[in-house]
């Protein structure tokens, strides 16, 4: 009986106890179910919330390309709220669903709100200066299973993502803009070739203050016409940089010569932008009008003699002319003697010259040229021989100058406006011809860019100087470009506003009138132990065109602060490329992730 | 009597079933409880993990560039890491930082909370470079005590993010 009552009385025990216990339960419960699904809420918030304002701003920058302006008429501005139904904004939140996160998504537990705008600073992002932010917050109200015993208002996961286009310094020395589908004929005599970036044939150098960037993913050992993004064919190359980067798989490699690339290629990079045309976006420099016209008598320009004072040549448009009949005949202006390009006055024209060339220029032996503070433009030249017309070359023993001489052997930075030579056809956009130029019924198809030359020229050029008020306007946005080839002289189309017309998926093909015109060549040479072209600038060469630097003698050397931007760098017999850095290098647009 | 009788025989059945059943009845809750916790560490970790590649990612040549506040630490990327990982045990993580440089192993998330080292390097935070930030975290469970001569035995966690740097 005692037993019995023994367990009358434990009747309950077990509930009384799972009462106590229940509540601890449900608390571990609330922290494991509620918390934890916290917490995987808010990695997908913030990876959508990434995805989206990531979309946003690369999508204005393919609006307006590197090398252009972002404002908002050209990208979404909007403060905080849902999504616009159309413009990148809406592209970010096509990025964000995609991501699991919309506007009242989850039955209207989410809330996706976007933000953009055109303000130096992106808000609570200070002291990174952008040109154009847009920022996303992703947030989602949970269920309250069991948070609301410990919390009324129950968790909401939120993650915010700011990013931007800001203007960054080109920290490179050379920008080699191929891809890896990019193809040409080679100078190896191979066919064409794809993905190319640099070909260096006999023993050739390149020191850079900055560095090498190349576009081309392609890797050594690939079957033509894919070649390597670097080839080093017959003989070898020192290459001294304090980087140099490829897309994706991008090598170099070395076909029977020695490399000694210091430090040594990187690839591996994936983000494209980086590899862009920098300039994209830009347009090009627009070309003077107004201009008085020069007939050249049978294209030839006498100038002084050596030694005296120069002969003054006005700004205006020159084309080589039948004598006495002024019918423009199309072929090279040749220079001899002592001449300058200027209006006679202190400081010339005022501070800037205006010349267009039509036929390309040619200095004779001995000659000694003088290029003021200007805008000189080389409008198409006849291709001879089925090559393409050159747009200036330098006679033997020849110099090129301008106004800030060497120092010591050594270039140093101009004070004056400085030049930018414009190589195009006559063609280019805004170009006003001359009456006997347009009744000529010739054509002055694509000049090949650049200073060719024959031996031992001495050549002395700086490019625009934004720091100088002579600059017109128009030019400032190409400040330092000191060689610049038209955009439409490559074997990629170019859209007039100089972004690459991809309406075809990809870069669409430009096919030029005269093959290999999209060639620039800038012969090495030297003087006195120094180097014998100096140039201090920007030089500028599209996608889908090529640079040679030519050196016949061992030292022939192209040096000075300078930035180049082309499609792919040859050098070819024994040249030497000693680039220091730019004090005022040009800028671009770069989307990134701020915050 | 019958009852009386009964009563006497059933005398001690509970506590042989309790005795049966407690200690595998123990395991299966513990193990449970165990498994959910080492579940529940995986993922704080992972999180934490990507939350310090992610402020890697955001402060590199540029942002220092930009500004000289913005410099990334390995001490910066630690605490963030911790600031994230809300449960981890400190000196359990084992935090490695690999750039082009190459690994960095600065030790337990203790010291490298301390350690000022810029990361990633210089000349290896470049927009575009791939950074990793990698950790393996000693998950000590419960249940090892019960297993002879394994009181102090630990699974380790792998958790490894792999960013660009964009800024």
């Amino acid at each position: 009986m005692r037993n019995l009552r023994s367990k009358r009385n434990q009747r309950g025990q077990a509930m009384v106890l799972f009462a106590l216990v229940l509540p601890v339960l449900l608390i571990i419960l609330t922290f494991v179910l509620d918390v934890g699904f916290s917490y995987f809420v808010s990695k997908r918030a913030q990876t959508a919330a990434d995805a989206a304002a990531l979309a946003a701003v690369n999508q204005a920058l393919q609006q307006v390309g590197p090398g252009g302006q972002v404002t908002c008429s050209t990208a979404d501005c909007q403060s905080a709220g849902v999504c616009p139904v159309s413009g990148n904004l809406h592209n970010a939140c096509q990025y964000a669903a995609a991501n699991g996160f919309s506007q009242l998504g989850q039955g209207g537990q989410q809330t996706l709100s976007i933000a953009a705008g055109t303000s130096q600073f992106a808000p609570s992002v200070p002291n990174i200066p952008v040109s154009y932010w847009t920022q996303v917050v992703a947030q989602q109200t949970l269920p309250q299973w069991f948070s609301g015993l410990i919390s009324p208002t129950g968790l909401k996961p939120a993650a915010r993502a700011t990013a931007a286009l800001r203007q960054s310094q080109l920290a490179g020395s050379l920008y080699l803009l191929n891809h890896a589908s990019d193809c040409f004929v080679s100078a190896l005599d191979i066919g064409l070739v794809c993905g190319e970036d640099f070909l260096a044939l006999g023993f050739n150098g390149i020191q850079t203050g900055g560095g090498i960037y190349m576009a081309s993913s392609n890797g050594s050992g690939l079957g033509l016409p894919a070649i390597a993004a670097g080839t080093i064919a017959v003989g070898g190359v020192t290459v001294q940089a304090p980087f140099t980067y490829l897309m994706g798989q991008g090598g170099i490699q070395n076909i029977l010569a020695g490399t000694n690339w210091n430090a040594a290629p990187k690839n591996g990079f994936t983000d494209a932008s980086l590899f862009a045309d920098p300039m994209a976006g830009k347009g090009q420099p627009p070309p003077p009008t107004g201009l008085q016209d020069h007939p050249v008598p049978a294209g030839l320009i006498t100038g002084a003699l050596l030694g005296g004072s120069p002969t003054v040549l006005p700004p205006g448009n020159y084309y080589s002319t039948l004598p006495l009949l002024n019918t423009a005949l199309g072929t090279p202006i040749t220079i001899t003697g002592n001449v300058t390009f200027s209006d006679g006055q202190n400081p010339p024209c005022g501070g800037f010259c205006n010349y267009v060339f039509y036929g390309g220029i040619v200095t004779g032996v001995l000659s000694h040229v003088t290029f003021s503070p200007g805008r000189y433009v080389f409008a198409g030249a006849q291709p001879i021989a089925g090559l393409p017309g050159i747009g200036v070359s330098v006679g033997v023993n020849s110099v090129v100058q301008d106004l800030t001489p060497l120092s010591n052997g050594q270039i140093t930075a101009n004070t004056d406006a400085g030049e930018i030579f414009i190589f195009t056809n006559a063609n280019f956009p805004g170009l006003v011809l001359p009456a006997a130029i347009r009744n000529s019924g010739l054509s002055f198809p694509q000049v090949q860019a650049g200073v060719s030359a024959g031996l031992n020229p001495s050549v002395t050029l700086h490019g625009l100087n934004a720091n100088n008020t002579s600059v017109p306007a128009e030019l400032l946005p190409f400040a330092p470009a000191l060689i610049w080839q038209d955009q439409a002289n490559t074997t990629l189309k170019y859209t007039s506003n100089g972004m690459l017309d991809l309406s075809c998926g990809t870069p669409c093909s430009n096919i030029l009138s005269v093959p290999g015109s999209q060639q620039m060549i800038i012969q090495a040479s030297q003087q006195g132990g120094h180097a014998g072209v100096n140039l201090f600038g920007m030089i500028y060469g599209p996608r889908g065109s090529w640079l040679t630097i030519l050196g016949l003698l061992p030292g022939d050397t192209v040096a000075g602060p300078m930035q180049i931007i082309t499609g792919a760098l040859q050098m070819a017999l024994d040249a030497s490329l000693d680039i220091q850095q730019l004090p005022n290098p040009p800028t671009r647009l770069v989307a990134a992730l701020v915050q | 009597m019958n009852i009386k009788i009964r009563s006497r025989r059933e005398r001690g059945n509970s506590a042989v079933e309790t005795g049966l059943i407690f200690l595998p009845l123990c395991l299966m809750i513990l193990g449970g409880f165990e498994i959910a916790r080492g579940m529940w560490m995986y993922h704080t970790l992972t999180t934490a993990i990507k939350s310090g590649a992610r402020f890697a990612m955001v402060h590199g040549a540029d942002c220092l560039a930009a500004t000289a506040t913005c410099t990334s630490t390995v001490a910066a990327i630690a605490k963030t890491i911790q600031t994230a990982g809300v449960g981890l045990e400190a000196g359990s993580v084992q935090l490695t930082l690999t750039s082009g440089a190459g690994a960095y192993a600065c030790g337990n998330l203790n010291g490298c909370a301390g350690d000022d080292t810029q990361w990633p390097p210089a000349g290896n935070n470049a927009a575009g470079l791939p950074i990793s930030v990698s950790a393996t975290y000693a998950f000590h469970s419960v249940l090892s005590s019960f297993w002879p001569g394994q009181g102090s035995a630990s699974i380790n966690y792998l958790a490894k993010s792999t960013e660009i740097i964009q800024f």
